[in-house]
């Protein structure tokens, strides 16, 4: 009786709010709909997704999420895949050995500079070694309904 | 040709044969020629909603069968002469008749009418193609209720497969407290998802329940109503004019605040 009268006296405390919680219901099992996916067919998407982009990465498996999403008659496919590590750490780290910070520099060779040559593009090419591109945690594809 | 324009919304008992015939009595007093098509073979209703119950002799299936002539089966309103019902058959069902005769009678209805309403049955099987088949724009019914929202979106996504580019929304019932108090979805919510233009809103009025009890749309009683205006606003903005939306909005001053207090049961 007495949380009756509090709640007739502000109802805008009462979080029972049906209209919002409608209106998302609404949108999820319209996004099913429109988009003409089986539950199997998401299922099998999302394993397909997660062994390819566990191939490089590993992936933090509670806090994943793979949704549909529905905004003017457009259905998207929203995936959150949050990166916990790269595999391949040797893209990314300097290894070598022979390297620390006490060796003297009288012990290494001179590096001889030929002001001439500088801008040659031969030379250039050489010095050229492979580096990564990085990496999106997020994978977004989107398909318009038929 | 006149225009054709099916009323559908998947679901049943939203109000579409009200809505029908409503719309087609407020074009017959802008002084168009109007025919209703009810197209709910086996369960048909529009001749109840238009008080013509009694005056039913055949139906579209007995024009289709060669019985009668299509003029003969056409029931003309007393109220309004410009305004005419084809009956569908109640003993026959859904499949008793195909789209390509319900196109067949809506192309020679089209030549004398300048509009021809299609009320279809609720579903999306056999009964709901046959009524779209001869329509070129829509009228999509819908309350604010999750169930009717859901089937609207399946039939706007039917309708646009089935090449009928023009569709227009109705929400019908909407209960102006219950949204002011974020119990029911609002006309903007269901705009929203639906994303098809708004050409009217309907309030929940218990006027309309009168209104079919004597088998005389709300718009032809002398009293002004909600709901009435509503579908004469409708019927105006089908012709092309600017009808500012109704305002539904619940006026909450601080003594309509206090009375509500007390007179609400806690």
């Amino acid at each position: 009786m007495f949380i009756e009268l509090l709640e007739k006296l502000f109802p805008n405390l009462n979080d029972r709010n049906s209209r919002q919680e409608v209106k998302n219901r609404l949108q999820l099992v319209l996004a099913h709909d429109r988009s003409d996916l089986t539950p199997q067919m998401i299922e099998s998407m999302r394993r397909e997704i997660l062994e390819v982009v566990s191939k490089y990465v590993d992936l933090d498996a509670d806090a994943m999420d793979f949704a549909l999403e529905n905004s003017s008659r457009v259905t998207s496919l929203v995936a959150n895949l949050p990166i916990i590590r790269v595999k391949k750490p040797e893209f990314y780290t300097v290894k070598g050995e022979g390297i620390s910070e006490e060796s003297p520099m009288d012990d290494l060779p001179e590096i001889q500079i030929d002001e001439a040559a500088i801008g040659d593009l031969q030379l250039e090419l050489e010095a050229v070694k492979p580096t990564n591109s990085e990496v999106s945690s997020e994978v977004k594809s989107e398909t318009v309904e038929s | 040709m006149g225009r054709v324009i099916v009323i559908t919304s998947g679901k049943g008992g939203v109000g579409k044969t009200t809505t029908t015939a409503n719309i087609g009595m407020a074009l017959a007093q802008r002084n168009r020629k109007v025919v209703v098509i009810d197209a709910d073979f086996g369960l048909r209703n529009l001749d109840l909603l238009l008080g013509l119950e009694n005056r039913v002799v055949y139906t579209a299936v007995d024009v289709l069968s060669g019985q009668c002539r299509l003029e003969q089966a056409l029931v003309k309103d007393k109220r309004r002469g410009n305004l005419v019902l084809l009956p569908a058959a109640q003993n026959r069902t859904k499949d008793s008749i195909n789209p390509a005769q319900m196109r067949q009678l809506v192309s020679a209805l089209g030549k004398v009418f300048d509009y021809v309403l299609i009320d279809s049955p609720a579903g999306i099987e056999m009964g709901f193609q046959n009524a779209i088949a001869a329509a070129t724009e829509a009228i999509v019914v819908t309350t604010p209720e999750i169930s009717a929202v859901r089937d609207a979106d399946r039939v706007i996504g039917l309708l646009e497969a089935n090449n009928i580019k023009k569709s227009g929304l109705i929400i019908n019932r909407i209960r102006p407290k219950m949204v002011a108090v974020n119990d029911m979805m609002s006309v903007e919510d269901v705009t929203e998802i639906l994303a098809i233009p708004l050409i009217g809103v309907v309030p929940d009025d218990e006027k309309v329940i009168v209104s079919t009890n004597k088998g005389e749309p709300l718009v032809l009683s002398g009293t002004p109503t909600q709901a009435g205006s509503a579908f004469e606003n409708i019927a105006r903005r089908i012709e092309g004019e600017k009808v500012e939306f109704l305002d539904l909005t619940v006026k909450d001053g601080f003594l309509s605040k206090i009375k509500s207090f007390f007179t609400k049961p806690v």
